[in-house]
């Protein structure tokens, strides 16, 4: 039976481009402010706001939305959903912060003080990868759950949301004339290079692992490989989703294609956050259909 | 069957399901939505039936199924509220007040025990009968049953049957690999 709807699964997709965007504009500021700043500020700009969307959505998965702030008044330590509410608003605040200050970089110029700054982005730095954990964790911790309880979700998923905000980054970018002599392309279809390759990898070892388990485990395999959820899978998440922006990043590196070619990152990247949200509702459809057999 | 006297001790409440003598009558499904004033679409209990063996040598067997009152139970640790929560006597309750309807209890239980109120949108599963047993009497699906297939009571009282039953070697608990350590015993045939 399906008790999450794919509310829940938005939820997950745009955590997940938030957390995954903010990770790349810090990350980027720290390798190189000067030459990927269009990376920085872009991410920070995107960060907040995937999240906000999000969490309406998963207000309204509640069977009782109008007691969502009883989350916020609680903190159990056990429960990775109420660790995850804190995170996730934590989270929202530094993004907030974050956005601002590069926002009065860029318009305001405001004095800032570089220890200050430099905190939020290491703060910042671990909330985006906790929040890109958490939404793993909080499927991969139920051990009634075969297909979802294994290791292998945290890492998938966390993957999966430096792409989609690598993705989030590139789609805005495609809007904007290219000013950067390539270094920003060589950027973006790096990262989709080897993150890209990286899903495979987990996807692979995944599904291997998800087959070699229990038999509830491998009915819930079935189900994404060859039956209901298949050509959501194969179509949705393994083409569209990997294989494509894959062989286009690929190519684009392979011809040194450092010229911005804003059709073409717009498709892949299209494609990227297609297959972003579809492995996610694969992944919560498939867990919730099969359940650990006890008897 | 005696009425659950309370020892010295706080009592542990656990029930022994016997399914050999269960015949599937469901009359412990009755009295539970009687006694729980549930919608007909809303279940704390059910009888599973299983087939099992080859022709000629093949069987049937009825499995009531319930909250087992887990004593490591995964739908406690994950409810974000605190709604969930374990009796100092065992029975696991849920404090409707304090339910979101977040549902992820429902997805970690992996005796599917649990269901939404669909009216008022909390969780609710099987409570033991806590409001009977507070008046000496026994859970509804324990004194209904013609067959005598559940056996209820204090695991703390050394002298009582479930005691007994509870540590023969012939009953087993279901799902026990998942760490839940379950306050339902089973004997399966
Ligand atoms: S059977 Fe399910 S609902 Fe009951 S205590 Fe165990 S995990 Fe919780
Ligand atoms: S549905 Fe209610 S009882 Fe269940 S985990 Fe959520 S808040 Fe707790």
């Amino acid at each position: 039976m399906i008790y999450w709807s794919s509310l829940i699964t938005f939820y997950l997709f745009s955590a997940g481009v938030s957390a995954g965007a903010m990770l790349l504009s810090i990350a980027a500021g720290f390798i190189d402010p000067v030459k990927y700043k269009r990376i920085v500020t872009t991410g920070a700009y995107i960060a907040p706001f995937p999240i906000m969307a999000g969490l309406i959505m998963l207000i309204f998965d509640l069977e009782r939305p109008g007691l969502f702030w009883l989350l916020l008044t609680t903190f159990k330590y056990k429960s990775i959903m109420s660790i995850g509410a804190w995170i996730i608003t934590f989270f929202s605040t530094v993004s907030i912060i974050y956005f601002i200050l590069n926002l009065q970089k860029d318009y305001l110029k405001l004095k800032t003080r570089a220890t200050a700054v430099n905190a939020i982005k290491i703060v910042g730095l671990i909330l985006c990868t906790s929040v890109a954990l958490y939404t793993g964790l909080l499927l991969s911790t139920l051990t009634a759950r075969p297909f979802w309880n294994t290791p292998m979700i945290p890492v998938l998923l966390f993957v999966s949301a430096v792409i989609d905000g690598l993705a989030a980054i590139s789609l805005v970018l495609c809007f904007k004339p290219d000013e950067d002599k390539g270094y920003i392309n060589t950027f973006i279809h790096t990262g989709d290079f080897v993150l890209l390759y990286l899903l495979l990898l987990c996807t692979v070892i995944f599904l291997i692992g998800i087959g070699k388990s229990t038999q509830s485990a491998a009915i819930a395999l079935g189900i994404v490989t060859s039956g209901q959820l298949s050509a959501l899978f194969w179509v949705g998440f393994v083409a569209v989703g990997v294989v494509i922006p894959f062989i286009a990043a690929a190519y684009k590196l392979c011809t040194k294609m450092r010229v911005h070619t804003p059709w073409l990152n717009f498709i892949s990247a299209l494609f990227a956050l297609t297959g972003g949200y579809i492995v996610r509702g694969v992944i919560i459809d498939a867990g919730q259909l099969t359940q650990a057999i006890l008897f | 069957m005696s009425a659950p006297v309370k020892s010295g001790k706080s009592p542990k409440w656990a029930m022994l399901i016997d399914t050999t003598k269960c015949v599937g009558c469901l009359a412990c499904v009755a009295a539970c939505h009687n006694q729980n004033e549930l919608p007909v679409t809303e279940f704390f209990n059910r009888v599973e039936e299983q087939e099992f063996g080859r022709f000629p040598n093949y069987n049937r067997r009825f499995l009531p199924m319930q909250c087992q009152h887990c004593d490591n139970p995964p739908c406690v640790s994950v409810c974000p509220t605190g709604a969930s929560y374990k009796r100092s006597d065992g029975i696991v309750a849920i404090d409707t007040q304090r339910c979101i309807g977040c549902k992820y209890c429902i997805l970690s239980c992996p005796y599917k025990a649990r269901t939404i109120n669909r009216e008022h949108g909390f969780v609710h599963k099987c409570g033991f009968c806590a409001v009977l047993l507070h008046n000496n009497a026994l859970p509804a699906c324990v004194g209904t049953c013609p067959t005598g297939v559940r056996v209820f009571g204090d695991l703390n009282d050394p002298n009582s049957e479930i005691s007994n039953l509870a540590a023969s070697k012939k009953v087993v608990q279901i799902g026990k690999d998942l760490n839940t350590k379950p306050s339902i015993y089973y004997i399966i045939g």
